[in-house]
């Protein structure tokens, strides 16, 4: 129990120090974390964009956002939403729990993987 | 004899009774075969009373339970062996494996969504020991997942300069 909350402060302390970093250091010219299959393949990921994205809304430019990576503005909700499910309606579990709902995620994010490299 | 089943969230069939008593389903899976008015648990079906052995022929012949596809909670009609308290889905670790698509971008993460559904899938099935696995297996690639993100950050910055 202690540790699980240990656990949780550290994932906030991460969370708010990255949203910091975000809100001050623009990707798109700072030096930042680049994507490591993206340096390869030189393909984009379904993730390449997100730290724009983020440095975006974080400046309360929602379009500019979208169009770094709409993915974002699907996945952290849907993260989200799994984080508390336990404490959803049984109705919502069900939909989120589902296996057809879960490939369908997965389906959506590979289509958008190849997709984005058309 | 034609016997179609409902496992996973889909119809699959049609089975023979050797077939169906090989595949040692849980016992509140969903079984239709011709003359059956619906869908109804296996344990109660009257052919397949040598398999599962619950049913008891003659004993409220019309009364049985419509169980719905993919209703965990149908397993609640097979007797005291499956009325217990189910055990605890296992971790999909979901929240996770989406997150992950999104900053380590990495296929590690996208095939840990796909056996997090396996997990439901198995979970959903009775399969509580394939759940397991499968939850395992995801926290696996979670772990590789971040584990390469990790990795890749310091090798990232330094092939940009």
């Amino acid at each position: 129990m202690r540790s699980g909350n240990l656990f949780r402060a550290a994932v906030a302390f991460v969370a708010v120090a990255a949203l910091a970093w975000y809100y001050f250091r623009d990707p798109a010219v700072a030096p930042a974390p680049r994507c490591l299959l993206q340096a390869i393949t030189g393909y984009d990921c379904p993730g390449c964009g997100t730290q724009r994205a983020l440095h975006a809304l974080l400046h309360a430019r929602v379009g500019e956002a979208w169009a770094f990576n709409p993915a974002v503005f699907f996945a952290v909700p849907l993260a989200a939403l799994y984080l508390l499910a336990d404490r959803l309606p049984r109705r919502m579990q069900r939909v989120l729990y589902a296996p057809a709902f879960i490939l369908a995620v997965a389906a959506a994010i590979l289509a958008w993987w190849i997709g984005r490299n058309l | 004899m034609k016997i179609w089943i409902h496992t996973g969230g889909v119809q699959n069939g049609p089975y023979s009774k050797e077939q169906i008593a090989a595949m040692h389903l849980p016992p509140a899976t969903p079984v239709w075969y011709e003359g059956l008015p619906q869908w109804i648990p296996a344990c109660q079906a009257p052919e397949l009373a040598d398999i599962f052995g619950a049913a008891e022929p003659g004993e409220n012949p019309g009364e049985t339970t419509t169980v719905r596809a993919s209703e965990p909670a149908a397993a609640a009609v097979c007797g005291v062996e499956t009325a217990e308290a189910l055990p605890p889905r296992p971790s999909t670790f979901l929240a996770w494996s989406i997150i992950l698509t999104l900053c380590c971008c990495t296929p590690f993460s996208l095939a840990a969504v796909v056996t997090g559904a396996l997990t439901t899938q198995r979970y959903n099935r009775g399969d509580y020991e394939g759940a397991q696995r499968m939850s395992g297996i995801t926290e696996w690639l979670v772990i590789i997942s971040i584990t390469l993100g990790i990795v890749g950050l310091p090798v990232s910055m330094i092939a940009m300069m």
